[in-house]
């Protein structure tokens, strides 16, 4: 483990989909700066054209 | 699938709603790029608020940063890839991921299931599955998406409910690898209660009829060539890297695997090769939302490792303006009517709400919105808040489950309490469901605002509940799931006790021979009990198990069974499984009737009765997919092939055969597959009503299986049978009862939601990971454990617990009388009685609350009620419905 | 919030107001998302139903359904099945044991029984009381069956008792015309009047001829 002066309390993610907001979510919740990039002009990514899910049939959105 | 204009909005739901312009259908840009003078400019000149700027360009940003977690994601398979299918063709043919638009209510269709080149309801679809998967042949996609089998079948299934006909749903397929939870329940009530159909086999070639329906050649599992026509194919595409995943893997300076997707070791699933760069999702290999959610988590909580010390470094706090006192103001209600675009609008006569709106009690304003949660009309709504000096607020729109939290925002935004809003759904239960009946759709709205203007009158004002936190947390388990969860979570500073009922730590692990990838697990499992014996925040209780567990998040208290006790602020349960107790194939009866970690032990310490043996059978699903037990146990497949493969390295000369119903090596575990057919194990399929038939003839063990290519019965005489057994949960009532968790039907523990929180109990603080959440294997049990602990840090990070105040409260503590019923009655523990000084009444533990009612609907002295849903409100609603 | 917030009052309220049909749809049983909750929703609405039955209703009105929140088309046929079921014995009064305004008169003395302590009591303590390890206090376990015979005593002595009140709130009268006008056996009347005025809801008015004549008296707990 570093000491607090010589790490950054931020994270990068790569990507706006599903797997990145939770883990912005997360981090954040834990008290670290998320810095969120996604290349589409916004977040949701492939779940949101998703019509339902499998195994409880729920609406994607 | 459907044309876009050059300035559009990616989805209705999008974050941030706002319209963006694609550079290739602009002209422009188009202009532009080929180099001349932009032209066109239509958009400027009407926009009202000059919100079109051309000269915006890419700006570069330098950020400084402790991790990167990198979650590309995946992009579908290409299918015309495959000529065969000729996907570009024939227009009848689409991928399943244009199938998903089709079903969807916002895709080009509006929802409606229609074939696209007539527009007309198909009778028949076909799925064809493996496209761009388990394929070296069309593709390089060696390994299986794990995903599609399941998808497949939810299409199928969303596509017989939207049809008006009976749909001939048919799924061609290979092996069905619903491996997940619940996935084999699905599977079944699709294929026995639904009739899909479900053919093994793999498409031979489609054609296309004159009148656009389609011709498929197939070879079925006897042998026999076979035609059939079909009104529509869907093409159940694979998962892959992206181009610009790929880029951005080699970018950062990552290792990829041969399929570019980033390589892991199974001990640190979502660590690349370069330290502090994480990964998760799809990139990592394919895989479903549930674990790409857990993945995710895992790797915050690999990430928040590192950079535990300089936590709250930079954290910003979000703040509120003030709140407005409006509890001795006059009731002035904004009523706010949504058109949804046109979800609403088009069916129900929104005007006509509005004006009706108007004649509700104490309604002081009354507004149409075309989309009431766009981030303008969101502003508009603090406006009118303003303005009109408005108390209360009731949105006629959608579901309250996915836009009240908005909403509310806004009401916090605009300084006025934001429990003193109320949500009308006239969009998913009304709107959507009666789209054939305008009239009696716009009555029902009416209904629906009456009563939801009608519970506004009665709401409050109400403020969340803070208790204190205790920084520490319970882990009760120690395998290797138990132990990552307590490392993850004592590395970032937190105090942890680890609860294991055996005498050592390492659970199953200390069984296992290699992971799946075919890593040895014993110098990792001894690495990781040292570090948690060693580590000076976990305290280990060996032989113990939970007397009693009392209190709430942020405030329990255990007693273990040693006498130790302690307070802790959340709970991770990594109990664990077992192997089930077999009753059949001879076991127990003749000595070589073997369990899988028996054949480990074998080829670990005896490989010499391998090397003198001729023929070894092994049959799976001993146990798993049975009608007592109708759940895969997801590992055994891939297990059995392992141990397969590493028989036939020891005595090439031996007969391998394994008896499977389905092999189910999800992603790049199909290589393992692979490689055991190439060394030529052979693979025998039984159906559930012929299962293999074990005995003992003249001393010896002989068995028979109907081969389905052949037809008739192959009698086989192993030296010895390894029963591939189902894994099964052990002692989890006990633990669910104390602690007042869900289980599911299996006993498994029951997680708050499959796909969004698949770690977190709907009860606050407690978390689980590992098989006793469902059968996994090593790789995926650690993530799992990081994702749980990742959970319990966000609870564990903060200052105090923060709970919604929709918990039971007093409406007349007087009236109480101490009788108990209610505390009876309470499944979560969050009542109990106190000595007052007015006599015995009920005390409540909101933070142990979770707001069901029961114990409203119980106290016949009206003294407990159910904030934001007391008698009043419910019974205003119901009147406001019945005397209209 | 779960289905074991209905209150059987609530669901009286709503037949009183004039709805026609009661449809109450809770997850399946053994995967409730507030533990328990379905089955305190089940054993409150049967008790409710019978009571409902008893003053009249016909019990097809009120019916509890299993659903999973993901069921949509599940959820769907439900609704419409019940809403075929009501319509096909029509509003409120008709195929009901009584027809209007009689029915809603009952119904309003089962509501009042319905919101009482007694059968919430008896409905609370069930699983107590048939769970093999605990039992009454004094560690008697009962059956299933004896539980609802119990039951459905407590819906007959609450019904008659209610409606005696009812009555006497309009005006004074004696035993033997009370009897009369429930449809009653006069003993069992008497026994219902007495225990009312030993609880103090009742009190002698006067003596007409030979016959005590009782009334109504104003609440005070």
């Amino acid at each position: 483990m570093a000491s607090g002066k010589d790490v950054v309390g931020s994270v990068l993610i790569a990507g706006g989909g599903i797997v990145g907001m939770q883990a912005a979510l997360d981090l954040a919740d834990s008290g670290f700066y998320v810095h969120l990039v996604e290349r589409a002009p916004g977040i949701g990514g492939i779940m949101a054209q998703l019509d339902k899910t499998f195994p409880t049939n729920e609406c994607a959105m | 699938m459907d044309k876009r204009k050059a300035i559009y909005v990616p989805f209705a739901q999008t974050v941030p709603l706002k319209y963006t312009i694609d550079r290739k259908a602009c002209i422009y840009f188009k202009s532009i790029d080929a180099g001349k003078k932009g032209k066109c400019n239509a958009c400027a000149k009407f926009c009202e608020n000059d919100a079109i700027d051309f000269e915006q360009k890419e700006t570069i940003l330098d950020l400084n940063v402790g991790s990167v977690i990198m979650a590309p994601g995946f992009q579908a398979f290409d299918p015309s890839k495959v000529e065969a299918y000729h996907y570009t063709d024939f227009k009848n043919v689409v991928s399943s991921m244009d199938f998903e638009r089709i079903l969807a209510a916002t895709g080009p269709t509006g929802g409606h299931l229609v074939r696209p080149s007539d527009k007309e309801e198909p009778k028949s679809i076909a799925w064809f599955q493996c496209v761009g998967s388990r394929d070296v042949n069309r593709c390089d996609n060696a390994y299986c998406s794990s995903v599609c089998c399941m998808y497949a079948v939810k299409e199928a299934m969303i596509a017989m409910e939207h049809a008006h006909n009976p749909l001939d749903a048919a799924i061609f397929y290979m092996d069905m690898r619903t491996y997940g939870k619940d996935f084999e329940k699905y599977y079944n009530r699709a294929k026995d209660d639904m009739g899909m159909r479900f053919i093994r086999c793999r498409v031979h070639s489609v054609e296309e009829n004159e009148d656009k329906s389609l011709k498929i050649r197939y070879v079925d599992e006897q042998g026999n060539i076979k035609f059939e026509n079909f009104d529509m194919i869907v093409l159940s595409v694979g998962i892959e890297s992206s181009a610009t995943a790929i880029e951005l893997g080699n970018k950062m300076g990552i290792e990829l695997d041969k399929y570019n997707f980033a390589k892991t070791s199974d001990f640190t699933p979502v660590a690349t090769s370069k330290p502090g760069i994480y990964v998760a999702g799809c990139f990592q290999g394919p895989k479903d939302i549930p674990y790409s959610v857990m993945e995710a988590s895992a790797a915050a909580a690999a990430a928040s490792v590192d950079l535990a010390p300089a936590r709250g470094q930079l954290k910003k706090i979000k703040e509120f303006p003030p709140e407005r006192d409006v509890s001795a103001e006059e009731t002035r209600m904004g009523v706010f009517v949504c058109n949804c675009g046109i979800n609403i609008g088009a069916v129900v006569n929104v005007h006509e709400v509005a004006e009706y709106a108007k004649t509700l009690s104490n309604v002081a304003y009354v507004q149409e919105n075309l989309f009431s949660c766009s981030q303008d009309a969101q502003e508009q709504l603090a406006e009118m808040i303003k303005e009109h000096n408005l108390n209360r607020v009731v949105v006629a729109a959608c579901s309250p489950r996915t836009h009240e939290p908005l909403f509310q925002e806004t009401m916090s935004n605009a300084g006025i309490n934001k429990h003193l809003f109320e949500m009308a759904n006239i969009r998913d239960q009304d709107s959507w469901v009666h789209s054939a009946d305008h009239d009696a759709a716009t009555e029902k709205a009416k209904d629906l605002v009456a009563m939801g203007v009608a519970k506004a009158n009665l709401r409050v004002a109400l403020e969340p509940i803070e208790v204190p936190l205790t920084k520490s947390t319970m882990v009760l388990g120690g395998g290797p799931a138990g132990m990552t969860a307590a490392l993850t979570i004592a590395d970032q500073g937190f105090k942890v006790y680890l609860v294991e009922k055996k005498d050592v730590l390492g659970g199953h692990g200390l069984k296992m021979r290699k992971t799946f990838s075919g890593e040895p697990v014993k110098p990792y499992l001894d690495d990781i009990v040292k570090r948690v014996n060693d580590h000076e925040n976990i305290e280990v209780y060996l032989g113990a198990e939970l007397k009693m567990v009392s209190g709430f998040i942020g405030n329990f208290h255990t007693d273990l069974t040693t006498g130790a006790s302690f307070d802790h602020g959340t709970v991770v349960i990594a109990m664990g499984a077992d192997s089930t107790k077999v009753k059949e194939y001879l076991y127990g009866e003749n000595p070589n009737v073997i369990k899988w970690f028996d054949l480990d032990k074998k080829i670990e310490e005896d490989p010499d009765s391998i090397k003198q043996a001729k023929c070894a059978v092994a049959i799976h699903c001993v146990g798993s997919r049975e009608p007592d037990r109708p759940y895969c146990s997801k590992i055994c497949c891939t297990h059995a092939v392992e141990n397969a493969i590493d028989l036939k390295e020891i005595n090439p000369d031996l007969d391998v055969y394994m008896l499977y119903r389905d092999i189910r090596t999800y992603g790049r575990l199909e290589e393992l597959y692979q490689k055991a057919r190439s060394m030529g194990i052979l693979f025998i399929r039984y159906d559930l009503d012929s299962k293999p038939k074990v005995e003992e003839v003249d001393g010896k063990l002989q068995v028979t299986v109907t081969d389905h290519i052949l037809g008739r019965p192959i009698v086989l005489s192993p030296d010895f049978i390894t029963l591939y057994t189902a894994i099964a949960p052990k002692g989890t009532e006990e633990i669910a009862n104390m602690l007042k968790v869900t289980l599911n039907q299996e006993k498994f523990f029951l997680e708050a939601h499959m796909k969004l929180r698949p770690v977190e109990f709907s009860t606050d603080g407690m978390f689980v990971c590992g098989i006793a959440h469902y059968p996994k294997p090593l790789d995926e049990c650690i993530a799992q454990a990081q994702a749980a602990a990742s959970r319990a840090v966000t609870v564990l990070a903060q200052d105090k617990v923060i709970i919604e105040p929709i918990v039971a409260a007093f409406i007349d503590k007087e009236a109480c009388r101490g009788c108990g019923l209610c505390v009876a009655l309470c499944p979560y523990g969050a009542l109990d009685l106190e000595d007052t000084a007015e006599g015995r009444k009920v005390q409540l533990i909101s933070a142990s609350c979770k707001g069901c009612g029961i114990c409203a609907a119980t106290c016949y002295r009206h003294a407990i009620s159910i904030n934001a849903f007391n008698d009043n409100q419910i019974e205003a609603q119901m009147h406001a419905f019945l005397n209209k | 919030m779960c289905t074991g917030r209905v209150d059987p009052a609530l669901v009286a309220d709503a037949f009183v107001n004039g709805a026609d049909g009661i449809l109450v749809l809770g997850c399946y049983f053994g995967d409730c998302h507030y533990i328990t909750g379905n089955y305190m929703a089940k054993t409150k609405l049967d008790m409710a139903k019978e009571m409902l039955a008893y003053a009249g209703l016909n019990p097809i009105r009120l019916q509890f359904r299993n659903l999973s929140s993901a069921e949509g088309a599940r959820f769907a046929k439900h609704n419409t099945e019940f809403v075929e079921q009501i319509k096909e014995i029509g509003p409120l009064g008709t195929g009901d044991k009584i027809g209007m305004p009689e029915l809603k008169e009952q119904l309003e003395i089962a509501q009042k029984a319905l919101a009482g302590p007694k059968l919430r009591w008896v409905v609370g303590k069930k699983p107590v009381f048939i769970d093999d390890d605990k039992g009454n206090k004094y560690g008697e376990v009962f059956t299933q069956h004896e539980i609802n015979r119990t039951l459905s005593g407590i819906v007959i002595d609450e019904m008659a008792t209610q409606s005696i009140m009812a009555a006497l709130q309009k005006k004074p009268a004696a035993v033997k015309d009370l009897a009369k006008e429930l449809e009653i056996p006069a003993p069992e009347a008497l026994k219902y009047v007495l225990a009312l005025k030993r609880r103090g809801f009742v009190e002698l008015d006067g003596v007409e001829g030979t016959s005590p004549i009782y009334k109504y008296k104003e609440a005070q707990s």
